[in-house]
């Protein structure tokens, strides 16, 4: 059809335009020409051919018909909507990250970390290498930034379940604070788990002066109050003790997960997994005695470990006290464990006396730590030990804190029985209707009893006895300040405006003081939907040399006034460029807490030991049961993050769920078939769980550990109703340890989700170790085990090699000027905290399918940690022999991930070649183009692949759909299930990785978006310059690696010598997994080494295990 | 109604020649075979026929709501998880390309051979196949993530502008399984040009008629074109004969080429193409048994018939138990601990073992019993042992795929298979969908191929002597005689 052009009527009145002469004249020439949409002078075609004819339209039709048909355009093409910024924000360049330093605040230090962020919204969390204790992140650090994301955070401030503004919290708390300052706060409470912020406590101070009445209550139910008072009794007051795990050549570790979940500072698992991994024989390493009741971390990568009811540990102590005593001739001290250490069984003081000798023998670089959760005579004598091996000064350091002026839990209790407390206000990230729920039952009973008041990140049980319910700023979206355990200052910076209207504790405290007004201006973001917003105006980009001056705003942040008043006290005065500095590197540098020069009060150690509990050795009748933190949920807290309840239990790889760790023997005796057949725990009449059992090798014999956090009716899917509720055992932030239990069987399985099935190596030589003995004798061990020694050499595939034909380069493919990308994971510093694992989550969008593929196999993860136990014996036999083998064995854990290998089975086995190889040597995935036939993770030695079986980014796995009026599981209800769930978490993906779609295989490419991404601003540095094309050595790090809290990851380019990762694979621990296949992988691990003590009695265990995974 | 000749008489037993047992019983005439064949066609099917028909059509819808729920929701549906990627769905991928190989067996190489008495079962036997490979070639088709990109193995062009991986085994397996279907096809259509002819002309008009007609491409039965049709046939036959041996090697590459232990084996081609084979019979006689006693076809196949499909079926039976134990001591001899360890939990102390034992017992153990004639007479026995086969090679596979995944290099990611309920009715369901083409065959087509059936009688020989004793190899009678005088006497 032929287009007329519509021109606009020409005015009839006013001034005339023309274009030509011939417009102005009105030929008809022209206005034919007019009419056209091109002038047909610009073609040759005449008029009646392009007229459309009817074959030509018959031609055309039939074309596009058979096009569409054949290429099936219309068939899945996503629809995807980009919305630009209709006016640019500053330094923001889309695609491109922005990073910032900032810190997570914890209870008695910080995580320093750097943010990513894109297009205003923080993406992944990672350690910050410059700051003075910083590197890596634990997992419960580095998967924080999904609950910024949550989709069910409380959102508007509520009462009584009725929401309202904040202008209108405003005005109800204008009566407050009215009744308040008449009152002088008669029966204000605050509730508060401890923090390490200098603002607060000034915060505090300050409510303290204007509701002098008031009272300021701090909390945790993982408390340390025994290790409290033993600081208290022994050293005195505002004394802060840091143990320096750097400067430890001995260690023994009562019960105290240092590594892991009792980490006593930031840095504990870096410095002393440093000591770990030695390159030569001369180098020396330290040596680490553990005595727990339960598999830990720290138990994994001991040297020495003896499985020991957690009631007995205070006798461990006392032995331990009584020994170095004598060895030390400390006559107080061994007088003072005597009473306790009487109870010592034969078995324990063989084991102790020689490691007790050790201690002493390397005085000055011993230490001895001891659980944080135990009471104030096992500290007490841990101090005394301490102080008799001459720690103090060298391996612990004591600095001086302000004392600390706030009730606990107990006083909190007595209170509010006693009626005390006529309003609390609840700010913690705990739930203390949870994991304090009897204490805050009495409420429910009381007549008149207090209001409550909840500050909260997602409504939990204590937002059911609030008045208020008022929804808290993660800590990602708001300004406050830390200190490290060290006392290195920090602040907090936003990272994002708050997402749901969320208010700090801080900015909480500061209405209450009448600083801070929640007005209008807040309420305008009221209906703005929860999306990125740009970074908070203020904040410093870490990448930019020079910071932007502060905000210009009219009202400035009145939290963002108070830690600017902060910082100007602890810096020394108020300096613009040190606080642009510090915004920048994440840290005040040179900020400290001063040292504190104690003398321990020895004297008084006797009085605390009296004091104890007298041990009661369980037995099969009685049987103890233990409430441990959980690797996942911790205490609780974390209960609705999804990648938490995730990543499997680096012990028993269990996700979703918490399970009661038993010894095998007591799960045979107790008549338990299967993991996850059903136990009663009662620890009296009133206190009983029903909750599933797994055998624990390792574990202590008639003692039940039971993980707290779980259990909990969660407003959350991800955190409702998971596992048990171990806080129903009774009051857990009195003891965590209670005795003459009975456990039986109850009768029935709980499906549990494990995420591993087998626990042995099979005399596989796939995580190799060793003891320092034999490392000192050949240093190469590693390399001759399994059937390496019989194979010829791996020869590198791009090296030497270049554009020639050869066996080790079969396409004769030019690698020369290329980068080679390997990494190496260190087996001798690594943990197994699984922190890469969420890391990788994070970076690379890794999906969450739910407990229910879990237990399918199908878990998503790309970097998964293995878990292997060794034994000194046979243990395929099923007889008790087998089983009192597991009552010790050892624990080795190995990340696996893609190992990149240089001959991939996987690439030749694609029909479609979606899988190949770049020519830096990365296994490289398009995503595109793979159909999804999976034949080449069947042929992957190391299963490294994982398969999109269900479209687990678009549909939510965790919930359940009513089809035909069933109910089934989201996933499968396919088409006819829930769509788009999720819609605030997509906002953490990272733009520049590919969201991968049902039936896709996916996996590791060591972070190829990062490298890409290093190459493009690489180019731009070299110009014109080839030469300069290669990015500085070390400049780029893997997801993962950066991450991991002890550094065991390397990754860099093996084609620079100048690369760290080039030194790590020249060590002679390095070594390949299944080398034998001759897959050529590019990843590669470093040996374990153990360094054990020939005197101790496990010695023979030790050895022999070490044999026993590797030979057959 | 025992037919075996005998020979008799003791003093001239020197000279005799043993009679051969004739293909066609009863000395039945042309007319008799055409109506017999011809009639199951054109009168109403019995009552056992919609019995069996309506179930597998059931069944066959089943299996297509499976596979719709297949692609609409994701693979994972079925059970398969990390390391067993491929579970039942290749298994039964190479089940049921294994049972399509002995129609072409029989109607190629047999042809090729000059084994006549081939003709009775060569017809139901491609037809089989035929299905047989539909059945198989919708796993691999549907168990791939995204079936609507499963074009992507076709080397035409397209955007991404890459081209397939001609490394990858199953790239090959496409070619291999995509020939040998247009190949048995062609063979089929062309050995049933002279029968659709002859159904043609005994129709008395309408579509039928058009319709066999049409089909028939114009078979007048004249000389000149008997003689092109011979030649075409044995063009066939000697390019079908590779492509047996051909498939499912190439199948067996699948595995034979990963570094999986356990797939990771030389002697995977000829041990597989014995087994399919072997199972390939075993499915011939469970299919032709009942149609040969609800058709009355007794005179067509015979006990002979029968025993000759024994005897391979024994023959075949005995090379896969050989291959299982060679299997076995190479993994031992190999000295790779994976391998061997493999192999023990394959047998001793793996997640799976029952299904060793299902498939050792099932496949060597089973068919030891057709060195007795008497069981291979005895109808039961022989439909007996061919069940057992029938799940035995499926045991087989199964073993081999799942087992191995199980049990792959790193324990850390070892985990039992499960099949889930769609699992189960999918490959339940391709028993319907073959039953239902087998049965509508049956139905539509002349089971037996008439004009083939009539070249083996005995009236068909140009030295046919219709005076001489009954169903004797006139051939090899007159040879006889012209050693020796006098004639034999066979009793019959």
């Amino acid at each position: 059809m032929k287009r007329i052009w519509q021109h606009p009527a020409e005015p009839t009145t006013g001034k005339r335009h023309w274009r030509s002469l011939g417009e102005y004249a009105k030929t008809p020439e022209f206005e034919e020409k007019l009419g056209r949409e091109f002038d047909p002078a610009l073609n040759n075609v005449g008029d009646e051919e392009r007229e459309s004819s009817r074959r030509e339209f018959v031609k055309l039709m039939g074309g596009a018909a058979a096009l569409a048909g054949l290429t099936l355009t219309s068939c899945r093409r996503p629809l995807q909507k980009v919305m630009p910024f209709t006016k640019h924000v500053e330094w923001i360049i889309p695609g491109k990250p922005l990073l910032y330093a900032t810190a997570m605040p914890g209870a008695r230090d910080a995580s320093p970390m750097v943010v990513v962020t894109h297009e205003g919204r923080p993406t992944h969390l990672q350690g910050n290498p410059l700051h003075p204790s910083g590197a890596g992140l634990s997992a419960f650090a580095q998967a924080s930034i999904i609950d910024l994301y949550n989709p069910d955070r409380a959102q508007r401030p509520a009462d009584r379940g009725h929401e309202h503004t904040w202008a209108e919290y405003q005005e109800s708390l204008n009566e407050q604070i009215g009744d308040w300052n008449s009152s002088k706060g008669e029966g204000l409470a605050l509730l508060l788990n401890p923090s390490t912020s200098p603002t607060r406590a000034g915060l505090l101070a300050d409510f303290a002066k204007t509701y002098p009445k008031s009272k300021v209550y701090e909390y945790e139910p993982l408390h340390r109050d025994g290790y409290n008072e033993a600081v208290k009794t022994l050293l005195g007051d505002g004394v802060n003790v840091v143990p320096q795990m750097a400067k430890a050549d001995r260690v023994f570790a009562l019960d105290c997960d240092f590594v892991g979940l009792d980490a006593p500072y930031e840095a504990a698992a870096k410095e002393f997994m440093g000591r770990r991994a030695p390159s030569k024989a001369s180098d020396v390493m330290n040596r680490l005695y553990v005595v727990e009741n339960r598999y830990t971390l720290t138990g994994g990568i001991s040297d020495h470990r003896m499985p020991l009811a957690a009631a007995l540990i205070p006798v461990a102590a006392a032995y331990l006290a009584q020994e170095v005593g004598k060895l030390t001739g400390n006559a107080a001290l061994s007088d003072a464990a005597k009473g306790l250490a009487d109870s010592a069984d034969d078995k324990l003081r063989a084991w102790i006396t020689p490691a007790a000798k050790d201690l002493v023998d390397n005085k000055g670089k011993s230490l001895v730590l001891a659980g944080s959760r135990y009471g104030a005579a096992v500290h007490a004598l841990v101090f005394g030990i301490n102080q008799a091996i001459g720690a103090f000064g060298t391996t612990l350091e004591t600095l001086k804190v302000e004392p600390k002026k706030s009730a606990g839990w107990v006083d909190f209790a007595a209170d509010l029985k006693a009626k005390k407390i006529k309003h609390v206000v609840v700010m913690t990230e705990t739930d203390p209707a949870y994991d304090g729920r009897e204490i805050f039952e009495t409420i429910k009973t009381m007549e008149n009893g207090p209001v409550v008041t909840h500050l909260t990140m997602r409504p939990n049980h204590t937002t059911r006895y609030s008045k208020w319910a008022l929804p808290m700023a993660h800590y990602l979206e708001t300004w406050d300040d830390v200190r490290s355990a060290s006392g290195v200052y920090s602040i907090v910076q936003p990272m994002i405006q708050p997402l749901f209207l969320g208010v700090s504790v801080n900015e909480l405290l500061l209405a209450f003081l009448g600083r801070k007004k929640f007005t209008a201006p807040a309420e305008e973001t009221k209906d703005a939907k929860p999306a990125a917003a740009p970074a908070a105006a203020g904040a410093a980009p870490a990448a930019v040399a020079a910071a932007p001056a502060a905000p210009a705003e009219p009202e400035p942040d009145a939290a963002w006034v108070a830690v600017k008043d902060t910082f100007s006290k602890v810096a020394g005065g108020w300096s613009e460029e040190k606080w642009d500095v510090t915004l920048r590197d994440g840290f005040l540098a040179g900020s400290s807490l001063p040292k504190a020069s104690v003398s321990v009060n020895v004297g008084a150690i006797a009085g605390l030991v009296a004091k104890a509990p007298k041990p009661v050795v369980p037995t099969a009748k009685a049987m103890e049961v233990v409430l441990t933190p959980s690797s996942s949920v911790y205490d609780g807290r974390y209960v609705d993050n999804p990648w938490l309840q995730e990543a499997p239990d680096p012990i028993t790889k269990i996700s979703w769920d918490n399970t009661a760790w038993l010894n095998p023997t007591t799960f045979a005796e107790l008549g338990l078939k299967e993991e996850g057949d059903l136990i009663i725990v009662s620890v009296d009449p009133s206190h009983e769980l029903k909750v599933a059992a797994i055998p624990a090798p390792g574990h202590a014999r008639n003692s039940v550990s039971i993980a707290l956090g779980y259990g909990q009716t969660s407003f959350n899917v991800v955190g409702n109703d998971r596992g048990f509720n171990a806080y129903h055992l009774g009051d857990a932030t009195a003891k965590f340890v209670f005795s003459e239990a009975t456990v039986q069987k109850a009768g029935g399985n709980y499906e549990l989700a494990n995420s591993q099935e087998s626990n042995l190596m099979e005399g596989r030589a796939l995580a190799r170790e060793g003891t320092k003995d034999r490392f000192d004798k050949d240093t190469a061990f590693a390399q001759k085990e399994g059937m390496d020694s019989h194979i010829p050499p791996n020869i590198p595939l791009y090296q030497g090699q270049v554009g020639k034909k050869s066996p080790s380069n079969p396409s004769g493919f030019d690698y020369e000027g290329h980068h080679q990308w390997g990494l190496a994971i260190d087996l001798g510093k690594c943990i197994g905290c699984t922190a890469c694992t969420v890391a990788c989550q994070s970076e690379n969008t890794i999906p969450v399918v739910g407990k229910d593929q879990v237990r399918r196999g199908r878990i998503m993860q790309w970097i998964r940690m293995d878990r292997y136990f060794a034994t000194s014996g046979d243990i395929t036999d099923r007889g008790q022999a087998a089983l009192d083998e597991l009552d010790n064995p050892e624990v080795v854990h190995q990340p696996v991930a893609c190992q990149q290998c240089e001959s991939a089975p996987c690439e030749t086995v694609c029909p479609v070649n979606a899988t190949v190889h770049t020519e830096e040597g990365i296994n490289a995935m398009a995503y595109n183009r793979c159909i999804g036939t999976r034949y080449c993770n069947n042929n992957c030695p190391y299963t490294a692949r994982r398969f999109n079986w269900f479209d687990y980014n678009k549909r939510n796995p965790l919930i359940n759909t009513t089809v035909l009026g069933v109910e089934v599981r989201n996933l499968y209800a396919g088409p006819l299930g829930e769509e788009n769930q999720d819609q605030t978490r997509r906002l953490q993906r990272n733009p520049n990785v590919t969201v991968r779609m049902r039936g896709v295989m996916e996996k590791c490419t060591y972070c190829i978006q990062r490298l890409e991404a290093a190459k493009i601003t690489q180019r731009r540095v070299a110009g014109n310059d080839p030469a300069k094309l290669r990015i500085p050595a070390d400049s780029v790090q893997t997801a993962c690696q950066a991450s991991c809290p002890t550094e065991a990851i390397m990754f860099g380019d093996l084609a620079n010598n100048d690369a760290t990762i080039v030194k790590w694979k020249a060590s002679p621990r390095n070594y390949d997994v299944l080398k034998y296949i001759g897959t050529r992988p590019r990843t590669s691990y470093l040996a374990r080494i153990r360094n054990v003590n020939p005197a101790m009695p496990d010695d023979r265990v030790v050895k022999t295990g070490e044999a026993t995974i590797h030979g057959v | 109604m025992d037919q075996t000749a005998t020979v008799s008489s003791a003093s001239s037993a020197q000279q005799r020649v043993l009679a051969r047992e004739p293909l066609v019983l009863n000395k039945r005439s042309y007319a008799w075979i055409s109506n017999r064949i011809c009639g199951i066609v054109e009168n109403r099917q019995p009552l056992l026929w919609w019995i069996l028909f309506i179930p597998s059509v059931t069944l066959f819808i089943a299996m297509v709501c499976c596979f719709a729920y297949l692609v609409s929701t994701g693979v994972g549906v079925w059970g398969q998880r990390q390391p067993v990627d491929w579970a039942w769905d290749i298994t039964n991928f190479v089940f049921w390309i294994g049972i399509g190989h002995a129609g072409t067996l029989i109607s190629a190489i047999l042809f090729l051979t000059r084994q006549k008495w081939r003709t009775a079962v060569n017809r139901a036997s491609e037809a089989m196949t035929l299905f047989a490979v539909m059945c198989a070639g919708l796993f691999p088709g549907f168990h791939v993530g995204r079936v609507w990109m499963a074009w992507f193995l076709a080397p035409v062009p397209q955007a991404n502008a890459i081209w397939q991986n001609f490394k990858s085994p199953l790239l090959w397996d496409v070619f291999a399984v995509s020939t040998y279907f247009t190949v048995s096809v062609i063979f089929w259509y062309l050995g049933l040009v002279p029968d659709l002819a002859t159904l043609r002309d005994r129709c008395v008009g309408g579509i039928k008629k058009t319709l066999y007609g049409a089909f028939a491409l114009g078979w007048r039965g004249g000389n000149r074109q008997w003689s092109h049709y011979e030649m075409a046939y044995l063009l066939l036959a000697a390019l079908s004969t590779p492509l047996v041996l051909s498939v499912h090697s190439v199948v067996s590459f699948d595995f034979a080429t990963s570094v999986v232990p356990g797939w990771h084996t030389t002697i995977f081609p000829p041990y597989f193409v014995a087994g399919a084979i072997f199972g390939g019979f075993a499915m011939v006689l469970t299919l032709m048994l009942p149609a040969r006693s609800i058709y009355g076809l007794h005179d067509l196949i015979t006990e002979k018939h029968i025993d000759n499909m024994c005897k391979i079926i024994l023959l075949t039976g005995t090379i896969v138990g050989y291959a299982y134990c060679m299997e076995f001591f190479i993994a031992y001899y190999s000295g790779s601990p994976y391998e061997w360890q493999c192999f023990q939990m394959r047998v001793v102390y793996g997640p799976s073992v029952w299904y060793y034992v299902c498939m050792f017992t099932f496949n060597v153990i089973s068919p030891q019993i057709f060195w007795f004639k008497k069981a291979r007479k005895n109808l039961f026995w022989v439909m007996f042992v061919c069940m057992c086969v029938n799940a035995g090679m499926w045991y087989e596979r199964y073993v081999i795929i799942v087992t191995s995944l199980e049990r792959i290099f790193m324990p850390g990611a070892w985990r039992k298979f499960h099949s889930t309920w769609v699992d189960n009715v999918t490959f339940i369901g391709t028993f319907g969908f073959f039953l239902m083409n087998f049965l509508l065959f049956l139905r539509f087509l002349p089971v037996i191929a008439i004009a083939e059936v009539k070249g083996v009688l005995p009236e068909s020989n140009p030295h046919y002597n219709p005076h001489g004793e009954n169903g004797i190899d006139e051939i090899a009678m007159d040879a006889a005689k012209a050693a020796a005088a006098p004639a034999p006497t066979a009793i019959a």
